[in-house]
């Protein structure tokens, strides 16, 4: 009779442990905040503040065949220059890269050859996302130095691409002499050294294959697919 | 020695699969400021621009998937459409793209500034509809995504969960309305 009451409090011990671990996963959801804020000064000291919008895609690409079957080229470059573009009727605005081909994987393009590439997102200002909210008016105006500030305006947690990074990109061809990225940013890999990684969409961690390869691993898996 | 063996297993048993509480739903750790109203007390308002107003049974019907909840556990969440803007702290807007693989994207304001939802409390959002990759949707579908995009707007970041509305349509959706955990993740906002 005592050991079996030894063996009921054994259990409801393990059973207490059980649901104080999964209490304390639930506080972990809502403690990001706090290292983020930390992540925000830092990037304000910088001068660049960084903004976010959070959506919902329509399309999964999953592995490097899904990528190479909707795209027209598949490359790698440096990206040259990025401009920032606006279109009336949308918050976001998008970005114009223009990216010189280091390694053409597939495709109709050359070594050498500049593309441009459009994706949402990218650099812009206090003074815009304050006009594109349509509520400029109801509240205080900002000051000079507020308006001026630069944004980077983020998608999913996913920047633009930016002057100076190399990139490997699965493209698809949009309006004359315009790519798009297949995907949104699903077709865009960084580069490291010979080694390639897609970042995640925030939240999305966990469903969301990174595809981290070699470079030459992409190119045969990449021209098997073509074939 | 057979009876301890069994009450052994039978502690086990109830410690594996014993229902504890356990959470799918991602919050950004911050929400609306002025909350989501206290259903029966007090409310907050939408405001459709014109380019929404296609969507406007859809977004009501997916307003209506959040405020009248279908499991046994209820919200305080209460919502009505506004035709004051200034009133309204949920905007809803329309584009049409076919470039953007997005069918609705969410955007967080404190005053008229650009906020992420993970750094500070946002005052208002917008949400956008992209009639362009709506078209392709099922009307259930559709309203699933305006439901998503809700979601946001109140505080909920995505999951990989196919049975909650903040699991992307692209990642395996299968509802188009919130279910248990999506209110949970309200009531651990605003509760």
């Amino acid at each position: 009779m005592k050991k079996g009451l030894i063996l009921l409090s054994i259990g409801a011990i393990l059973l207490g442990s059980v649901m104080v671990v999964s209490a304390s996963s639930s506080v972990f959801t809502t403690n990001t905040g706090t290292k983020a804020t930390k992540k925000a000064t830092e990037e304000k000291d910088l001068g660049i503040i960084t903004v976010e919008a959070h959506s919902d895609i329509v399309r999964f690409y999953p592995d490097i065949r899904s990528l190479t079957k909707d795209s027209d080229i598949v490359i790698e470059g440096d990206v040259m220059n990025a401009s920032t573009k606006y279109y009336k009727d949308r918050v976001a605005p998008s970005t114009l890269s223009q990216v010189k081909v280091s390694r053409v994987i597939s495709g109709d393009v050359k070594i050498g050859d500049v593309l441009t590439f459009q994706e949402t997102g990218g650099i812009t200002t206090q003074r815009y996302i304050s006009e594109s909210s349509g509520r400029g008016k109801d509240f205080p105006p900002l000051s000079e130095a507020e308006e001026n500030k630069q944004v980077d305006f983020k998608i999913d947690g996913i920047s633009a691409m930016k002057k100076g990074e190399k990139v490997m990109l699965f493209g698809g061809r949009y309006q004359e002499g315009i790519y798009l990225i297949v995907g949104g940013y699903q077709g865009k890999f960084k580069v490291d050294d010979e080694q390639i990684e897609r970042p995640a969409p925030k939240g999305d961690e966990a469903v969301y294959p990174a595809l981290k390869m070699s470079l030459s691993s992409l190119e045969s898996e990449v021209k098997s697919f073509k074939k | 020695m057979k009876k301890r063996l069994s009450l052994l297993l039978s502690v086990l048993a109830l410690v594996v699969f014993f229902p504890t509480e356990s959470f799918a739903y991602i919050l950004y750790g911050h929400k609306l400021t002025n909350g989501v109203g206290n259903w029966g007390k007090n409310r907050q308002y939408y405001y459709l621009h014109d380019s929404a107003n296609k969507y406007k049974p859809l977004i009501k019907n997916a307003w209506n998937t959040w405020i009248y909840s279908s499991s046994i556990l209820s919200t305080p969440i209460s919502f009505r459409e506004s035709t004051n803007k200034k009133a309204s702290v949920i905007e809803f807007t329309s584009y049409d793209d076919s470039s953007d693989i997005r069918s609705g994207v969410t955007y967080f304001y404190r005053y008229k500034e650009k906020v992420e939802p993970e750094k500070s409390n946002w005052g208002w959002a917008r949400i956008e509809l992209n009639q362009a990759k709506l078209k392709y949707l099922s009307s259930g579908d559709q309203q699933g995504t305006i439901a998503h995009e809700i979601g946001h707007a109140m505080g909920l970041a995505h999951n990989g969960d196919e049975f909650s509305v903040m699991c992307q349509f692209a990642f395996g959706r299968k509802t188009s309305r919130p279910l248990l955990d999506d209110y949970k993740g309200i009531n651990a906002i605003y509760n």
